[in-house]
């Protein structure tokens, strides 16, 4: 009797500590840290999605929804936090992203790499969201637009292939040299299909082509092997976005 | 003898019936001058804000009350910060530039000083950047919206020049690149009361601040103010992420009404007034003025005349001895005729001068009291008014010199 008594308790105290360690285990997940998903963005290649919050209100539960469904459709590359804006652990996150001065509640999507993706306010899609799921080179572009540079965007039919001459003579002269960053996208990369279909350009390529994006992100043009640099250069300076002296004549 | 020196000697002998005639006449170009020159002045102030400012709009909490543009932040109402970035998400066609201001009074080495919070573009970037996937593969807005705006580069949060980055460059675009927390721009006449220069450190509110420019005049408000990142002065007022006012500057006139609407949509807890609106009651005030003007002066004008009429044939009457002398002695009806209207002219003329100067003085002195702006003389007002002041007399004085010219001395020397 004692015997089965124990082996009784035995299973009950399991039984309940199991219980608790999964609800346990549940909650935590579901609870970590804003700060928890900084520290992911830099040591995975998970996309992290933040949904800033001020009251756990209809337009929270709604965002929260519409996250969870995404993530779930990329559980294998994507991740979320639910950060309240005066949580004190969460506070780097809230910090880094002034998420105090969002409207909210808000969702910003980060790329492995540090770029910001997406930014949503009040509501939010999963096709809004799906958009913000970028290839690598995709994501170093917007990178690079969020450093404040002028993206140059070699599409290369291989990796072996070189850019156009213009593209390298943009990025070597005076002007631009300390304004832009190169991004090579070879159309043989399976990753960066989707990067092609973007920007409309077939990935049966057989020269490379230029593509021009300036901060915060506006498309300049998309530029064939034969283009000049003065071409990209008038581009740029008509376009005002590199506010040099050149660009100030051109302004009005 | 000449005529003047006869009009001359009578004057002098009868200065009293001559001096209230002339004061009617003057009373009435004073009005007129002052007035008019009031109103011109107030029209060349607005229509100089809306030359400076005519794309312009601002953001403010519904229950503010907003009296001038450059001080749309001195009031106690606030907006939540949070309504910047509402604006840079969604992108407005025609934002060229941002700046949101909190506004705090406190005290710099026992003088009161505005504190006025202002935030950099550096911080506009940031978030605008964020939507760099969604912007990426938007072709620019082919829009309807007038010839000015072709030529408008959206120049919202690009990147700066020299230019921009010059501190001092806030004096003139209301807009500062970057800011350092514990930096402040100081305004020219504040500097000159705080007696600081660049690179100097003063202490607001428990804080160490250094002086990274001292702004050149602007003839504005801003003069006499101390700005800091606004992230500072929400920090030391313990107010919180708010503001109370979010100037947008537009890249021109031609996208202002939908800009509005696109606003308003945005924030319905805001209020959004063009600069058009904000000169409207002010423009409405200076036809106003004007209008009464002109009706005051023909008031004053006719009643000035009635009172040279009134005098002119009492002097008539008077002189009647006088003037039946000068009949026997040979003058004609119309020399007579002439003396009176020559007096007359003479009323007109220095009355609508001594209008003029009490004008003009009235103007400058009372002027910036009731509108503060710069004064100038209306000279289409001293024109009209010196005119009238002479026809109005001469017209006036018609009935006594035709009465005076039919005088029959036999009648007059009855007198005797």
């Amino acid at each position: 009797m004692n015997t089965f008594i124990a082996r009784r308790e035995f299973l009950v105290w399991t039984g309940a500590i199991t219980l608790l360690s999964g609800t346990g285990a549940v909650g935590l997940s579901a609870e970590a840290t804003g700060a928890d998903g900084l520290k992911r963005d830099g040591e995975s290649d998970q996309y992290t999605y933040y949904v800033f919050y001020r009251n756990d209100d209809s337009l929270t539960r709604r965002m929260q929804s519409a996250v969870e469904s995404h993530v779930k459709d990329y559980a294998d590359q994507a991740g979320w936090q639910k950060v309240h804006v005066h949580s004190k652990d969460d506070s780097a996150v809230v910090e880094k992203f002034d998420a105090r001065r969002l409207p909210l509640p808000s969702v910003i999507g980060v790329a492995p790499n540090g770029a910001v993706t997406c930014i949503y306010h009040r509501n939010v899609s999963t096709a809004q969201l799906k958009r913000s799921i970028l290839s690598p080179r995709y994501a170093d572009v917007v990178l690079a637009l969020q450093n404040g540079k002028i993206a140059v965007v070699s599409l290369l039919p291989d990796e072996a292939a070189e850019p156009s001459s213009a593209a390298s003579n943009f990025l070597k002269s005076e002007d631009f040299a300390d304004r832009s960053e190169h991004i090579r996208v070879s159309a043989c990369d399976p990753q960066e299909k989707d990067f092609f279909a973007r920007v409309k350009v077939s990935t049966d390529l057989e020269q490379p082509k230029t593509i021009l994006f300036a901060p915060p992100g506006r498309h300049l043009g998309t530029f064939d092997e034969d283009t000049t640099f003065d071409v990209l250069a008038e581009k740029v300076h008509s376009s005002g976005s590199c506010n040099c002296e050149k660009c100030k004549k051109q302004s009005r | 003898m000449t005529i003047r020196s006869l009009v001359w000697k009578e004057i002098l002998q009868r200065p009293a019936p001559t001096i209230a005639a002339l004061l009617a006449v003057a009373l009435g170009v004073a009005a007129l001058v002052s007035v008019q020159s009031i109103a011109t002045s107030s029209e060349a102030q607005v229509a100089r804000q809306m030359n400076e400012l005519g794309a312009n709009l601002l953001v403010l909490p519904k229950s503010a009350d907003l009296q001038d543009y450059y001080a749309a932040d001195l009031h106690n109402e606030t907006l939540p910060e949070e309504y910047v970035t509402t604006i840079i998400l969604a992108q407005a066609v025609g934002v060229e530039e941002m700046a949101p201001k909190l506004c705090l009074q406190t005290r710099i080495d026992d003088k009161d000083v505005t504190l006025t919070g202002i935030l950099p573009r550096t911080e506009f970037f940031q978030k605008s950047s964020w939507q760099s996937v969604d912007l990426m593969f938007q072709e620019m807005e082919e829009t309807k919206l007038g010839s000015k705006h072709e030529n408008c580069t959206g120049r919202t949060c690009q990147l700066a020049d020299a230019d921009m980055q010059d501190l001092k460059s806030y004096a003139k675009t209301r807009v500062v690149h970057d800011l350092a927390p514990f930096s402040i721009l100081v305004g020219a006449d504040a500097a000159r009361e705080l007696n600081v220069s660049e690179e100097d450190e003063i202490e607001i509110m428990g804080e160490s601040f250094t002086v990274a420019a001292v702004l050149p005049a602007s003839g504005t408000v801003d003069d006499q103010r101390v700005f800091a990142h606004l992230h500072t002065v929400q920090d030391l007022s313990g107010m919180g992420p708010v503001v109370n006012v979010i100037e947008v500057m537009g890249c021109c006139e031609d996208v202002t009404d939908g800009l509005v609407a696109e606003l308003e949509e945005l924030l319905p807890d805001a209020r959004v007034i063009t600069i058009s609106q904000l000169v409207e009651a002010q423009v409405s005030m200076n036809r106003l003025m004007s209008r009464l003007s002109y009706l005051l002066f023909a008031i004053l004008m006719l009643v000035g005349g009635a009172s040279i009429a009134s005098v002119m044939f009492a002097n008539v009457s008077e002189r009647r001895r006088e003037l039946g002398t000068l009949l026997a002695l040979g003058a004609t009806p119309a020399l007579l005729q002439r003396l009176v209207l020559m007096k007359a002219s003479l009323i007109g003329v220095v009355g609508g001068a001594v209008g003029l100067l009490f004008g003009a003085v009235l103007a400058f002195v009372c002027g910036p009291m009731v509108v503060d702006v710069p004064l100038g003389l209306s000279l289409q007002a001293i024109g009209w008014g010196l005119i009238s002041a002479l026809i109005v007399a001469m017209l006036f004085s018609y009935f006594p010199a035709r009465k005076a010219g039919h005088l029959d001395p036999s009648v007059c020397f009855q007198d005797v």
